[in-house]
């Protein structure tokens, strides 16, 4: 009787999802070889430097809070600037460790300057809080050392007399360390092991790496480097990119706008990286670039269509003003170029590529209540 | 071994409508019941008018959702009751039938925790004076508006929305408890189960079957779900986790089966099927906090999305409170804990001080309790 159900319930399973097993059954090497690839290759080695670049982070900050000197403040700024380039390597990652340790509250800007005011004039806060994001990261690092004070000799002076905000330039470095530290591990083949976990998380399951991965992908380009990167600060409707900015001072990296643009460029090479499936030693592996060739979505175009389209918003970013600041000011209709690429990369993201993988989109919870 | 029995029994009901050994009579496609003469037996419009009541409260307190409009306590309040059960103007035809109120039916009238709603109807009416139009000012501290993209929701000064507290609330304290603790509860299935209730006056049913009736449509309005009724309470959000749950269809057969059961006096099966959907609808609460838990830790860096989710997720906790303690997997002193995540040491809903390892620390233990370790990530 017992044999007889399971025989029955297997034929029942047959029955409906014959076509669905085949294919996860058929491509299950390929995910396997691109998740493992994109796992050892390309995100455990982006959060290590990351990871070295932090550590220098935080060393910086507690040799300046020991010697407010304008050298270590050079120094810091540096390395604040070297690990704030790194971020946007790993950013694309949002998924796994990252999205348990709040990897991505290290940048949403802009940030809130009376809630950092609030903070250093109390001294009580806790950065790990929902109502902190606003008030750590790198844009709160960006405010601290180039907006506190309008020249470096003054923040010298008002740092020197005030350890509330000493420390918290500390404790920001420190939490960012940590946080990155965090993730990290919980990639690390000898503690977390994501590493292992995400490479055999196969299938098209919402759970399943593919699907983790490609949400998370989808909800860092949509939100962050359309909207966070271009399009607030310039001003632009999501629904018909009209403009109704500019507005700088929501723009990443406000306070030292000479790195923006390099923020932004070095997003979109990741981007490319990460969907071509090249490594940051150069070796090219298997990426959904070539994923997509194999499953021959949209019958061999998407794979060419989508990586071409990341090309176009890059050639329409270097037409950008240096400052990004005095873009999105003096040229707005390039600045709304690249905007319209970003956008064109969501759309065949979310809709294309995600049927093509036989996924859903499960970030957007449109429930309507 | 009890388990594989009744996997037995189930699937020789699925499977043979009319050619059953065990049983003699039939489990219909349906919740389409009539008696021998081929009168209509089903009835719950009066649970239909209560969903109607919730659907038009909700749709008023989301008018505030916009800055600038506040909303009336009076009329919040009387809602609530409808009017002391008099019936209120301020619904429409389909939900102000006298007779029929939330308020005493809010875990079968009791005083704390209508309370607990009264004080959450006069709070909202409070803040939403509050708010100006164009504002969206909300912060720790601040009650208002919070704005993500196209979505806003009105929240206190904590970043509780009242709106998902009351509604969710609601459907947990009233709805859910009902079916239950109470129409499936003993006091109700030991009632007259061999005459019709009036005959002459058209109530063909015996006032067993009336009670199972009335569980039922707490838990939809349709006899067909999920074909239809999916769109709000209980069917919406076993809708949502039905994909990995399969709650959809185990209820329904569970309800028809049990109803048939009751028409045909097999009180053993009946008794099954009450702990089949008391189970099945506790998965769907504790499915639908994690679901939200989720959401939440997605966007945890978004304030307006964050609160919503963790307000949503507050109240399907709420919610597992009433779940029949013979069957309940999530017992009361775990739900204390788990809301403790959710609190400041105030004891109120904070979203703004939680941190995310408290979120996900909270979807952990409840997909632990639940035995759903590997599925918590699909829901």
């Amino acid at each position: 009787m017992r044999n007889f159900l399971i025989v029955s319930l297997l034929f029942l399973s047959v029955g409906c999802e014959k076509t669905k097993i085949t294919n996860n059954d058929r491509f299950a090497s390929d995910q396997q070889e691109m998740l493992t690839h994109l796992g050892e290759n390309l995100i455990l080695p982006s959060l290590l430097d990351l990871e070295s670049k932090t550590a220098s982070l935080s060393t910086q900050a507690n040799a300046f809070s020991s010697e407010l000197t304008i050298e270590n403040l050079a120094l810091l700024k540096e390395s604040w600037r070297l690990a704030y380039i790194q971020w946007q390597v790993t950013a694309f990652y949002q998924f796994g460790p990252a999205l348990y340790e709040g990897f991505i509250s290290l940048n949403i800007y802009p940030a809130n300057t009376l809630l950092i005011q609030d903070y250093i004039t109390s001294g009580t806060y806790d950065l790990k809080t929902a109502g902190a994001t606003l008030a750590k990261g790198f844009p709160a690092l960006d405010y601290m050392l180039f907006g506190y004070s309008a020249t470096e000799s003054e923040l010298l002076v008002a740092l020197s007399g005030n350890q509330n905000a000493v420390d918290y330039i500390k404790n920001l470095c420190a939490n960012i360390h940590e946080t990155v530290s965090l993730v990290a591990n919980g990639w690390k083949s000898d503690q977390g092991n994501y590493v292992s976990t995400f490479s055999n998380n196969l299938g098209t399951s919402s759970g399943g790496g593919i699907s983790l991965m490609v949400n998370s992908w989808s909800q860092y380009m949509e939100a962050h480097l359309r909207n966070a990167k271009v399009g607030t600060p310039n001003g632009n409707s999501v629904v018909t990119s009209e403009r109704f900015g500019p507005f700088p001072e929501k723009s990443e990296a406000y306070y030292n706008s000479s790195i923006t643009l390099d923020l932004l460029k070095t997003s979109l090479q990741t981007l490319y990286n990460f969907y071509m499936g090249i490594a940051p030693d150069g070796t090219d592996g298997k990426g959904l670039y070539d994923y997509l060739k194999i499953i021959n979505a949209q019958n061999g175009t998407l794979a060419d269509d989508y990586a071409a389209r990341i090309r176009s918003a890059q050639t329409e970013t270097d037409q950008l003003n240096p400052l990004f600041t005095d873009a999105i000011i003096n040229q707005g209709t390039e600045v709304t170029d690249v905007f319209n690429e970003l956008k064109a990369l969501v759309a065949l993201l979310k809709v294309d590529m995600v049927s093509a993988l036989s996924i859903s989109i499960t970030y957007a919870d449109n429930d309507g209540d | 071994m009890n388990k594989l029995f009744t996997l037995l029994v189930v699937s020789v009901l699925i499977t043979s409508c009319n050619r059953d050994k065990e049983n003699t009579y039939t489990i219909p496609e349906t919740y389409q019941f009539s008696d021998k003469m081929g009168n209509n037996t089903v009835s719950f419009s009066g649970q239909t008018t209560r969903f109607n009541q919730l659907s038009e409260i909700t749709t008023y307190m989301k008018t505030a959702n916009t800055p600038g409009v506040s909303l009336s306590e009076t009329q919040l309040l009387e809602m609530y009751s409808n009017n002391s059960g008099l019936g209120s103007t301020y619904f429409s035809v389909m939900a102000g039938a006298a007779g029929k109120q939330l308020r005493e039916k809010t875990a079968r009238n009791e005083p704390l925790i209508i309370g607990r709603f009264d004080e959450r109807f006069k709070n909202i009416a409070t803040i939403s004076a509050t708010t100006q139009t164009g504002v969206y000012g909300a912060q720790l501290g601040s009650p208002g508006v919070l704005q993500s993209g196209t979505s806003a929701y009105l929240v206190n000064d904590k970043g509780a929305e009242y709106t998902q507290l009351i509604e969710k609330g609601l459907m947990g304290a009233v709805f859910y408890d009902q079916i239950q603790n109470f129409y499936l509860g003993a006091d109700k299935m030991n009632l007259d189960n061999s005459t019709s209730v009036d005959a002459t006056g058209g109530l063909y049913y015996t006032a067993m079957e009336h009670s199972w009736d009335e569980a039922f449509g707490y838990f939809t309005e349709v006899i067909d779900y999920p074909t239809s009724g999916t769109d709000r309470f209980w069917g919406k959000y076993s809708n949502l986790v039905d994909p990995i749950l399969q709650t959809n269809s185990k209820i329904m057969l569970a309800f028809r089966t049990g109803r048939a059961a009751i028409s045909n006096k097999d009180y053993s099966t009946r008794d099954n099927q009450i702990n089949i959907i008391r189970g099945e609808l506790e998965r769907v609460a504790a499915g639908a906090a994690i679901h939200y838990l989720n959401q939440s830790i997605i966007q945890f860096t978004d304030d307006a999305l964050r609160s919503h989710y963790m307000s949503e997720t507050a109240g399907f906790i709420e919610t597992l409170y009433f779940t029949n303690t013979s069957t309940a997997i999530i017992s009361g002193t775990s739900l204390d804990n788990m809301l403790l995540k959710l609190k400041d040491n105030t004891g109120a809903y904070n979203f703004y001080e939680i941190t995310l390892q408290e979120i996900v620390a909270l979807r952990d233990d409840i997909a632990t309790a639940m035995g759903w370790s590997d599925i918590k990530l699909d829901l």
